[in-house]
C-alpha cells in the first residue's frame, strides 16, 4: 500500500468501514510511514470532532405550515377543473382558512376578538363620551392589525410572510401602508407561494384603485407560471380592460409557458 | 414519489414526513439559521413538485432530491450576498489553551469546537457541502457520487482535500500547528 492509498483508506473508514483485510493491511502502512500515522490521527480526530457541532432542533410548526401550504396547493389545482362553490362554503372554508394553527396567535386573535366584543357591547349603550372612547379604542385595534401584519410581512420565514398575508385582509378598510406592503410582497418575495397569497389577498382589495394599480403590474414582474395565472384569473374575474396591454406583452414574450399563453388567449378573447 | 408523478400530489406529504430532517440538517449545517434552514427544506418539497416529471422511473430517490436541495441553497445564496461570518463569542472569550496537551486533546476542549465551527464556515462552498453531505447525511459512496455526478473516487479525493483545507484553517485560526 502506498501513501495515496493510505488517504483514501482514511476516507473509507469514515464513510463506508473497511473489512478486516483492509484493516490489518492500512495498520502495516501506518506502522512504518510516520508521516501518514500523524496526518491520519489528526484528521480523523478532526472527523469526529465535526460531529461534535450542536444543531437546532426544527420548528414545532414546519410540518402543520407544510401541509397547510400543500393542501392549499392541491385545493387549487383541483378547483381548476372543478364548478365554483356556493357562496356559503366558500364563506365558511374562508373564514376557518383565517383561524392561526398557533396557539400564541390563536390566543393574540381571541384577545381582540375580546376586544370587539366589549367594543360592540359599550357601543349599544353609548354616551356621547362613550362614542368618543369606542372609536379611539376602534382606532388603537386597527393600528395594532397593521402593526401585527407590516411585523410578519418582515420576517425571515415563509411561513410568518404567509400569516402576515393572511392578517392583512383583516385591515379594513384597505391601509395604504398595509396595500404597499403586499404589493411589494408580490412583486419581489422569493417564494412563490407567499406572492401567491399576495394576489388572493390584494383581490380582496381590488376596489382600491392602488391595489388595482399594483395587481396590474405585477403581471409583468412575475416570472412564475403559478403566479401569472393567478394574475390573468384576476383580470378575468375583474373584467379588468386596464390589464389588457400588460396581457399582450406578456403573450408576445417567448418564453411564456403554454398553459398561461392559452390563459391568456382565453382571457383576452372575453375581454374584447 | 412515481405515486406523486403521476399526479397523486397528497404523497409527498409521506415524503416530507420520511426525508425533512435529514434536509433541515443539511441546510442547517450549511447556513446555520433554523428560520432559513426550514424555507429551504420546504422549498425542496415544493420544487420536487414542481419537476415531479424529471424524475426518471425506478430512479434513485435520495441523489434526486439532494440535487434538488444543492440547486436551491445555490439559488439561495445567489439572491442572497453571504454576510461575513460573526461567532456570537468575541474572540477574547475563547479559552486559553494549555500549549502541553496533545493537538487531539486540545481538539477535544469547547473552545476548539467553536474554532473548528469557524474553519468550517470559511470553507469554500463546493467543500462545506461535500462535507456535509459526507459527515452529516448518512450517505453511502455511490450516492454522494450520484448527488455530485462525479465517480466515487472522486469523492474519496476531494473529502480528503476537504477535511485536509479544514485542519489548515483551524490550525491557522488557532495560531497553532499540527503535531
Amino acid at each position: 500500500m502506498n501513501c495515496d492509498e493510505s488517504r483514501e483508506r482514511t476516507v473509507d473508514r469514515w464513510i463506508s468501514g473497511l473489512d478486516e483485510a483492509q484493516r490489518m493491511e492500512w495498520s502495516r502502512h501506518l506502522a512504518g510511514c510516520a508521516e501518514c500515522r500523524e496526518q491520519n490521527a489528526s484528521l480523523d480526530e478532526m472527523w469526529n470532532s465535526l460531529g461534535a457541532f450542536p444543531i437546532e432542533e426544527l420548528g414545532r410548526a414546519m410540518r402543520s405550515n407544510f401541509l397547510q401550504v400543500l393542501e392549499a396547493y392541491r385545493l387549487g389545482a383541483e378547483s381548476a377543473g372543478r364548478p365554483r362553490r356556493s357562496p356559503v362554503t366558500a364563506g365558511v372554508e374562508w373564514l376557518s382558512g383565517l383561524w392561526p394553527r398557533q396557539p400564541l396567535m390563536q390566543f393574540a386573535v381571541a384577545g381582540l376578538a375580546l376586544v370587539l366584543g366589549v367594543a360592540a357591547g359599550t357601543l349599544l349603550t353609548a354616551s356621547g363620551h362613550d362614542q368618543q372612547r369606542i372609536a379611539q379604542l376602534d382606532s388603537e385595534v386597527h393600528q395594532m392589525r397593521q402593526l401585527v401584519t407590516l411585523s410578519l410581512l418582515q420576517q425571515q420565514s415563509a411561513s410568518d410572510r404567509l400569516r402576515g398575508v393572511s392578517w392583512s385582509v383583516q385591515v379594513e378598510p384597505a391601509d395604504s401602508e398595509v396595500l404597499a406592503a403586499l404589493i411589494t410582497t408580490l412583486n419581489y418575495d422569493p417564494n412563490v407561494n407567499v406572492r401567491l397569497a399576495a394576489v388572493d389577498a390584494l383581490k380582496r382589495f381590488s376596489a382600491s384603485q392602488p391595489a388595482r394599480r399594483g395587481l396590474r403590474e405585477a403581471i409583468a414582474r412575475q416570472d412564475s407560471p403559478l403566479v401569472q395565472i393567478a394574475l390573468i384569473d384576476w383580470v378575468m374575474e375583474a373584467k379588468d380592460r386596464g390589464s389588457v396591454e400588460s396581457l399582450e406583452n406578456l403573450n408576445r414574450q417567448q418564453d411564456v409557458n403554454p398553459a398561461v399563453k392559452e390563459r391568456i388567449e382565453r382571457t383576452l378573447a372575453q375581454l374584447h | 414519489m412515481d405515486q406523486i408523478r403521476e399526479g397523486g400530489v397528497s404523497h409527498l406529504a409521506a415524503l416530507f414526513d420520511r426525508h425533512h430532517r435529514a434536509l433541515f440538517r443539511f441546510f442547517w449545517h450549511l447556513c446555520r439559521s433554523r428560520p432559513l434552514a426550514e424555507d429551504l427544506t420546504q422549498e425542496v418539497f415544493f420544487r420536487m413538485l414542481k419537476f415531479r416529471g424529471t424524475f426518471q422511473k425506478g430512479a434513485r430517490f435520495t441523489p434526486w432530491m439532494y440535487q434538488i436541495a444543492r440547486n436551491v441553497h445555490t439559488d439561495h445564496t445567489r439572491k442572497h450576498t453571504e454576510l461575513p461570518f460573526r461567532d456570537e463569542r468575541g474572540e477574547s472569550e475563547f479559552e486559553p489553551v494549555d500549549p502541553d496537551l496533545s493537538v487531539e486533546r486540545r481538539l477535544l476542549q469547547a473552545s476548539d469546537v467553536a474554532m473548528l465551527r469557524r474553519a468550517f464556515d470559511r470553507l469554500p462552498a463546493d467543500r462545506k457541502e461535500l462535507l456535509t453531505l459526507a459527515r452529516y447525511q448518512n450517505l453511502k459512496y455511490e450516492e454522494i457520487a450520484a448527488i455530485l455526478q462525479c465517480e466515487e473516487g472522486a469523492v474519496k479525493t476531494r473529502v480528503f482535500r476537504a477535511m485536509r483545507q479544514l485542519s489548515e484553517m483551524f490550525f491557522q485560526l488557532s495560531g497553532r500547528r499540527a503535531s
